[in-house]
């Protein structure tokens, strides 16, 4: 579980496995063992049971360590920890016959991609299943080609396929203001209505969480008036800064059993800082180290190949920063 | 209790079924067809005119999971019990949207099924065909170690080579069971029967 960072291939429960499966992002021999993780860990069939003495149930606190191993998202991570204090402070309210405020929990992710949306998301649905307030913590993520249909109707129903899937979890909607891109006629709105009327249906069993780019996610919000006042919670995920992609890919290199040479470090930090704000707005940021990191892997073996001397263990871990220059090409 | 048939497609999935049932004397088989979106429709037909319509040279594959309905187990507590036999699982991700559904779907069911029959065609092994044994069913060997009722199939047992399949694949899937069948033959079907009296109790 070390790539808690590079969400792509790190499914929170089976339901993600099989909308993965339908949408096309895994073959099926993958899915297979993606669910043999789950299937080992018992996380399986842990489906309704809100019974706190659940002995493999996860604690907040280790959550939060999850959370806090990722790089930077310091004001995020602030904001998290009171989202819990609130809830423990609402429950001990309840324990002594106190009320307890109604709150709702849906939120606005707004960010580049690659900026840690989508592992934040579900690190929150892990976090209300350990804090009892969502019985699965399972996370559906999904965009407009999965909610919106091709003719009246159609939409309504996909929608509430998707919310019966994410019912006890997570649904991650991503680039939401597409639903909203249409005008009044596109399908995008029923989509929206159906979300909204099921966020009150399930009010104690699901968790919205909209994202999309900052600026379009404003205008969404500033279009649909409704909608502020039901996504009360607002995060903001910055690009992260040069320094904090290096640091990212080293913790990338790490995980694949590679080291960064000092040159490539160096070369890194220039060249992402060079790029700061040039790449952000589309490539993702993230997403775009692991990119670079792939094509050095690549050129390393290239470079390594065409040499002569023996390897030494310390030759086949090693990218230097000819590995990387020429970036993507 | 639910039975779950998979495997890639053409390994003799629907044929199984059929044929089995017919060895466990039904003349009729009263199948349930998902035509998606919670709808099924359901059939009944005779075993005979299920071989021609499901799974003769012109008969078009298996393309929606079909659940047999039977009346009795094999049990002691003779409890209705079903045989879900699914579409072929190919390879790769594929470009059909109504086929990644059924894969879902189908891996959905085996999470939950009571038992998996996990066909393979013991005839095809190493060959360069669509029912040759791949990483799907390597996979799925994986998978199945951890579910509850769970047993490999090797099928097509009266085809030339397969012999050496089913030592091929013995080896491959070390220490998980394995049963060689022929579902034209029938030969092994009395062992599978064993295998599920056993498991339904
Ligand atoms: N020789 C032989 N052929 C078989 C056997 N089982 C299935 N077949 C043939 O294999 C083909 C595919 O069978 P089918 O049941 O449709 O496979 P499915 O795609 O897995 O459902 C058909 O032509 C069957 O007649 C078997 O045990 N022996
Ligand atoms: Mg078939």
């Amino acid at each position: 579980m070390a790539e808690v960072y590079t969400p792509d291939m790190n499914p929170g429960s089976s339901e993600e496995v099989f909308h993965w499966v339908e949408a096309g992002r895994i073959a099926p021999d993958a899915a297979v063992q993606l669910l043999t993780r789950f299937q080992s860990n018992g996380a399986q069939g842990a489906t309704t049971r809100r019974d706190r003495s659940d002995p493999d149930r996860e604690t907040p606190d280790l959550v939060l360590e999850d959370l806090d191993r990722l790089v930077g998202l310091q004001d995020i991570k602030r904001i998290v920890r009171d989202i819990r204090a609130f809830v423990e402070i609402q429950q001990l309210r309840v324990d002594v016959g106190l009320t307890r405020n109604q709150q709702t929990f849906h939120m606005v992710f707004s960010g580049a991609p690659g900026t840690g949306k989508t592992t934040v998301a579900r690190i929150m649905g892990r976090l209300f299943k350990a804090l009892d307030v969502l019985p699965k913590g399972h996370l559906v993520e999904v965009e407009r080609a999965d909610l919106v249909g091709e003719y009246i109707g159609h939409t309504a129903q996909k929608t509430r396929e998707v919310i019966k899937r994410a019912l006890g979890g997570v649904l991650f909607v991503d680039e939401a203001y597409s639903l909203a891109r249409g005008g009044e006629k596109d399908f995008g709105k029923e989509a929206i209505d159906t979300l909204v009327a099921a966020m009150e249906n399930y009010r104690d069993e699901l968790l919205v969480i909209l994202a999309g780019y900052p600026d379009e996610m404003a205008w969404f919000l500033n279009t649909n008036p409704g909608l502020m006042s039901r996504f009360p919670i607002r995060l903001e995920f910055k690009d992260y800064s040069a320094v904090d992609l290096v640091h990212i890919a080293r913790r990338m290199v790490h995980d694949r059993d590679y080291q960064l040479a000092g040159d490539a470090e160096a070369g890194l930090l220039r060249l992402l800082g060079d790029h700061e704000g040039y790449w952000h707005r589309n490539a993702g940021n993230a997403r775009m180290v692991r990119n670079l990191l792939e094509h050095a892997i690549r050129r390393q073996a290239v470079r390594l190949s065409a040499r002569h001397t023996p390897l030494t263990r310390h030759d086949l871990m090693t990218l230097t920063w000819t590995d990387f220059e020429g970036g993507l090409s | 209790m639910e039975l779950l048939i998979v495997g890639k497609p053409n390994v003799g999935k629907t044929l199984l079924m059929i044929n089995f049932a017919a060895y466990l004397g039904l003349r009729e088989l009263h199948l349930e067809v998902s035509e998606g979106d919670g709808v099924r429709r359901s059939q009944r037909l005779t075993t005979d005119r299920a071989r021609r319509d499901l799974v003769s040279l012109y008969a078009p594959k298996t393309h929606r999971m079909q659940t047999l309905m039977l009346d009795q187990g094999l049990g002691r507590q003779r409890v209705p019990w079903t045989v879900a036999d699914t579409m072929g699982i190919p390879e790769g991700i594929a470009e059909e949207p109504e086929i990644r559904h059924q894969v879902a779907l189908t891996l959905e069911r085996l999470l939950r099924a009571d038992m998996v029959l996990h066909v393979l065609d013991a005839s095809s092994v190493g060959l360069r065909r669509m029912e040759a044994p791949g990483p799907f069913d390597a996979a799925l060997a994986e998978l199945g170690q951890l579910l509850k009722g769970y047993l490999i199939i090797a099928n097509k047992m009266d085809k030339p080579g397969s012999h050496e399949g089913l030592r091929l694949i013995k080896e491959r899937y070390r220490g998980v069971p394995v049963t060689p069948v022929s579902a034209v033959t029938r030969r092994g079907f009395r062992d599978m029967k064993n295998w599920m009296a056993r498991l339904m109790g």
